[in-house]
């Protein structure tokens, strides 16, 4: 369908003309880009700060010294290790005594000779409501598990904003019969090993500029009030963040994914043979469930750059430009928070 | 005074009263009605208004016209974009004969859905909306069409460069039927189908052909039957519609970049087909009972469609194998509404005016989607995706109101109402009263001073997801979830009627709104259907301005000078945390027009129009990533973009002259023949249709993209 407004736009574009125009005079100021993320999910929370640069122009970039940073939680101000100026003149200070814990309400600002001091607050939301999960396998191939998800929660007040991600833990045990070449003694050989497919933590979102959309996007973020969250291959690389918030009444606290995992085993044991040669193979797949609720500036600042990544015609001013969310009190960023809980495995195969 | 006026119009039998617009008025006469009423906000346009301004392509258009009033941004050029006092262009209410119309445009927005020569008067609100009006936020505009001639047969036709147009009016009994149509079609398809073979041959060598086909056409249809001297039944027909057809084939090679071989080859096609259009059909019966008493009753029936649906098909020889993909696409909005309205106008006492009111009107809207994919991969055909998603909605609205338009003393005149409005949809019922209130203080002969206050509810959602003007977009109510959009405005003016035909007019406006809604969600041309509420971000907006308008008029040459200071802003905490300033918050406009006629055979016009630049949102800072060094040996930093709000970047100012000029000849048969030439953009302003920043030999720049150069047309009218 964007075809069908591409093809119209060029051809009308082909008649038309581009010009330049001065907007030295709109970007404004350096501004105070700042990001501090607090959550249960890590014992340190990093704090980012950047001076911007006004990109009009030859432009130099706008390196700065002496920036000063200061949290607070629940009115105490914390303790931050300045540990580096980082990659890209980054100043990148942590937490080191504190975990954050659900309730914390976080005052985060920043200061940046110069050009002046934002700042911004969130609070560390509850964990994820009480919740049941169940987990099917729909369809299985060599190289796929297709797992049907069904996520059923107690959502207690007037709805929050969540995420969800399936994770894949595969454990291999080998055992073979051998001899030693030069005694020509039979032993068995054993290895165990263990891998987790890895996803890339909302933060990820925060932290990490230029990622695309693709495989590489850490999040997916789903419509609201759709209980069916993504089934797009790999989608188990991506956390999928939802709001019910305002969700129709009566709510349905429920929702489904459809996981296609990728594996690269048959699961189960797997005996093989070569004349002398013996020994069998088994793999076992666990799957976790990992539920996050996010604070409203964190979610609604994850969906603004997912939206970015995926709306080429708001970059061109012809569609509303949802992309951009800030909560940065005079500057741009984000202060956000969120509570992350993990499920017990469970094996299906 | 007015009102024993228009009484004893209505004891002619027309019930003129009933129906705010004069029968081609002169200007003049038009803005002394609008002055001496008691609402803010009001404009009146005749036909003759709409006939003797600037016309694009030489056709007259309704919606251009309105443009150019003050407190009126225009969108996006050429479009028309309609919004009003930082409206959001989905919330104009554009009455036909009664009938709501949704698609008002034609074209892409060059032409509005109104054809000028049926055209009888509109009211256009902006602010200070009368208790009878309902409905949308922003605006009202009230289109009448005339009644045929009861006694004599004449017509028009008219060939411009782009479209031909025919009205004829006349008796079907004389002196008791009349009746009148008017036909209206591009023929630009005539055009465009040889340019396109042409362009075809040319490219044909690489295998590539555009096909495109576009028209459009409005049809409407007046019969007026005098029953007596106190009935007149109307029947009032209209269908206006847009079919535009887009073609694009291409062969496709992929070649082996070192040894040149053909890797895959292929075949790409793609078919889409674009529709919107409406119809509706009024059926009314006027009554004078007394000289005191007069009633309307009419059913009214309107249609919307908008559609999008595209065929994409890819053909594909890969090792001895044919393979074929498809992928069938189609988006659909329909909306039916049928009303059955009474209005009544009685004056019961001198000083009392009242006018009262119901309607039930019961609204269908049906979008709709499906998507089907599959693939054939030799002899095995595989399905990708096959789904659909519709909804059906049903919505009754039955409102009821009055006012009362009174003189409270020698020279202050209020007209007081409330409209109560109730949406039911689903189980879920809105009650929502709307007051309205005006107020009129003549402190002399020269100084009108009034003011205003009112609110109003709006119950039907235009969802787009792009700003372009294209019928992807869903007309969708109010549901439990959705909430009615709802605004407040308050307005006061100044208006004086200076010496030697000169007039000044200084009106000052505050509006809110809230529940509105933007869509929030990555690209897509169609919202979606089935999970639509999630899609869109409900927000608040205000807006806040003065307008000037100062006009001076003689028997030969008339001019008009306005000026609109206004800031329309925004707030969606999904999108910023603090208020924004709206897309079309154009901070400065200004407009001057004006006409001298030389003689009873030549005419000219002029008209300038300036509008600070519209809004976009530009990532305008960036965070330094690093440095690389070129092959010349500088320097180039590359940042990753931040975005510091919504709508940063203002982009170039709008301006634009308009010129044209009528010579017109009544011939020895008495026929009247005009030929008009026109220009538009006289000195091809490229002005913005999109921008962006980019990098351009290592500098940021901002890029807009300007598609409308200068445009002579000319049309040759002949009236019979």
């Amino acid at each position: 369908m964007r075809r069908v407004l591409m093809i119209i736009l060029v051809l009308t574009a082909m008649c038309g003309c581009e010009r330049s125009f001065d907007i030295s005079k709109q970007v404004g100021d350096s501004t105070i880009w700042m990001t501090f993320i607090p959550s249960n999910d890590y014992d340190s929370t990093f704090f980012f700060v950047q001076a911007t640069t006004p990109l009009a122009g030859k432009t130099n970039p706008v390196l700065t010294n002496g920036e000063s940073v200061g949290v607070r939680v629940n009115g105490q101000l914390l303790t931050l290790e300045k540990n580096r100026r980082s990659f890209a003149d980054r100043l990148q200070c942590y937490t080191t005594d504190y975990s954050f814990m659900p309730g914390d309400v976080v005052e985060a600002s920043a200061t940046v000779p110069g050009i002046g001091t934002v700042g911004a607050s969130c609070k560390v939301p509850e964990p994820f409501p009480s919740f049941t999960w169940k987990a099917w396998v729909v369809e299985k191939t060599s190289s796929i598990n297709s797992l049907f998800v069904d996520i059923e929660y107690d959502d207690p007040g007037d709805g929050g904003y969540y995420g969800a991600v399936v994770c894949q833990y595969i454990e291999e045990t080998s055992q073979w019969e051998d001899s030693d070449p030069e005694t020509g003694e039979k032993y068995w050989g054993e290895i165990k090993r263990s891998t987790r497919t890895e996803y890339l933590p909302p933060r990820a979102m925060t932290e990490i500029d230029g990622l695309s959309a693709g495989s590489e996007e850490p999040i997916t973020a789903m419509p609201k009030y759709h209980n069916y969250l993504s089934n797009v291959p790999d989608s188990q690389r991506r956390v999928q963040i939802w709001s019910d918030v305002s969700s129709p009444s009566p709510k349905d606290d429920r929702r489904h994914m459809t996981i296609a995992s990728r594996c690269n085993e048959q699961p189960g044991r797997i005996d093989y043979t070569d004349g002398t040669y013996h020994g069998w193979t088994e793999h076992h797949y666990k799957y976790q469930l990992v539920l996050y609720h996010f604070s409203e500036s964190y979610y609604n600042y994850l969906k603004a750059r997912y939206n970015s990544d995926n709306n080429d015609f708001s970059a061109l001013g012809l569609a509303p430009a949802s992309f951009v969310y800030t909560n940065v009190q005079g500057g741009t960023g984000v202060c956000g928070a969120y509570t992350v809980i993990y499920s017990d495995w469970i094996e299906l195969f | 005074m007015l009102a024993i006026a228009v009484v004893c119009s209505a004891a002619t039998g027309q019930a003129q009263e009933l129906r705010d617009t004069l029968t081609a008025a002169r200007v003049s006469a038009d803005r002394l009605r609008t002055v001496m009423r008691t609402q803010t906000g009001l404009t009146r346009l005749s036909a003759e208004d709409l006939n003797t301004g600037f016309a694009v392509f030489s056709t007259p258009d309704l919606i251009k016209t309105l443009q150019l009033l003050p407190g009126v941004a225009s969108g996006t050029e050429l479009m028309s974009g309609l919004f009003v006092h930082g409206g959001t262009g989905g919330d104009n209410l554009f009455l036909l004969d009664g009938s709501s119309i949704y698609n008002t445009s034609h074209l892409i927005g060059l032409f509005s859905a109104f054809n000028a020569d049926v055209v009888d008067g509109v009211d256009f609100y902006k602010s200070g909306f009368p208790a009878r009006y309902g409905g949308r936020l922003s605006s009202v505009v009230d289109v009448t069409t005339r009644d045929g001639d009861l006694y004599e047969y004449h017509g028009t036709f008219s060939l411009g460069l782009i479209d031909g147009r025919l009205q004829y009016e006349g008796p079907l009994v004389r002196g008791k039927t009349s009746f009148q149509f008017g036909l209206r079609r591009t023929w630009m398809d005539t055009i465009t189908i040889p340019a396109i073979a042409f362009v075809n041959h040319q490219n044909s060598a690489d295998g590539h052909k555009n096909s495109g086909h576009y028209a459009f056409w409005d049809l409407n249809l007046g019969i007026t039957h005098h029953l007596s001297n106190r009935d007149v039944l109307r029947l009032r027909l209209f269908n206006g519609m847009d079919r535009l057809r887009i073609g694009d084939d291409q062969l496709v090679k992929d070649y082996d970049t070192t040894t040149g071989a053909v890797l895959h080859s292929g075949f790409d096609n793609l078919d889409g087909l674009l529709a919107w259009g409406s119809t509706t059909a009024g059926f009314t019966w006027n009554h004078t009972f007394s000289d005191r008493l007069a009633s309307r009753v009419g059913l009214y029936y309107s249609f919307n469609l908008s559609k999008v649906k595209y065929v994409a098909r890819f053909w594909s020889w890969d090792e001895g194998m044919d393979n074929y993909s498809c992928t069938e696409e189609s988006d659909l909005s329909g909306i039916h509404g049928i009303r059955l309205g009474a209005d009544f106008d009685w004056e019961p006492f001198l000083r009392h005016h009242i006018r009262f009111g119901a309607s039930l009107e019961h609204h269908i809207y049906l979008p709709e989607r499906s998507l089907h994919q599959w693939m054939e991969l030799g002899k095995t055909t595989e399905e990708v995706s096959n789904w659909s998603a519709g909804n059906r909605y049903r919505g009754e609205e039955p409102s009821v109101y009055i006012e009362d338009e009174m003189t409270l003393l020698p020279g202050l005149t209020a007209n007081v109402g409330v409209r109560a409005a109730l949406f039911l949809v689903k189980g879920k019922a809105y009650a929502l009263p709307e007051p309205r209130v005006a107020l009129r203080y003549d402190a002399s002969d020269v100084v009108t001073l009034k003011t205003s206050y009112t609110l109003m509810n709006q119950f039907e959602h235009r969802l787009q997801t792009t700003y372009v003007d294209l019928p992807s977009y869903l007309w969708l109510p109010t549901t439990s979830d959705i909430r009615p959009m709802h605004s407040r405005q308050a307005a006061a003016g100044v208006y004086m009627r200076l010496p030697h035909g000169m007039h000044l007019d200084v009106e000052g406006f505050w509006k809110t709104m809230e529940h509105i809604y933007e869509y929030s969600g990555p690209a897509a041309l169609y919202p979606p259907v089935d999970r639509w509420e999630s899609a869109f971000s409900e927000g608040r907006g205000r807006a806040y301005g003065a307008e000037v308008a100062f006009g001076w008029e003689n028997d030969k040459s008339a001019a008009d000078v306005a000026y609109t200071l206004s800031w329309a802003e925004r707030f969606f905490p999904e999108f910023s945390d603090r208020w924004y300033r709206d897309r079309n918050d154009n901070r400065h406009k200004f407009n001057i027009t004006a006409t001298h006629k030389f003689s009873e055979r030549f005419e000219i016009y002029g008209g300038w129009v300036y509008h600070s630049g519209n809004r976009m949102t530009v990532g305008s800072q960036g965070k330094y990533q690093g440095t690389t060094v070129r092959s010349d040996g500088s320097f180039f930093h590359y940042y990753n973009r931040v975005y510091t709000g919504p709508n940063n970047i203002k982009l170039p100012d709008y301006h634009r002259l308009d010129l044209g000029m009528n010579f017109i000849k009544q011939r020895s048969d008495g026929k009247i023949r005009t030929w008009n030439f026109s220009i538009y953009n006289a000195y091809c302003r490229m002005n913005t249709v999109y921008a962006d920043v980019e990098i351009d030999d290592g500098e940021y720049v901002g890029k807009s993209y300007g598609l409308i150069p200068i445009i002579p047309t000319f049309s040759y009218t002949l009236k019979f």
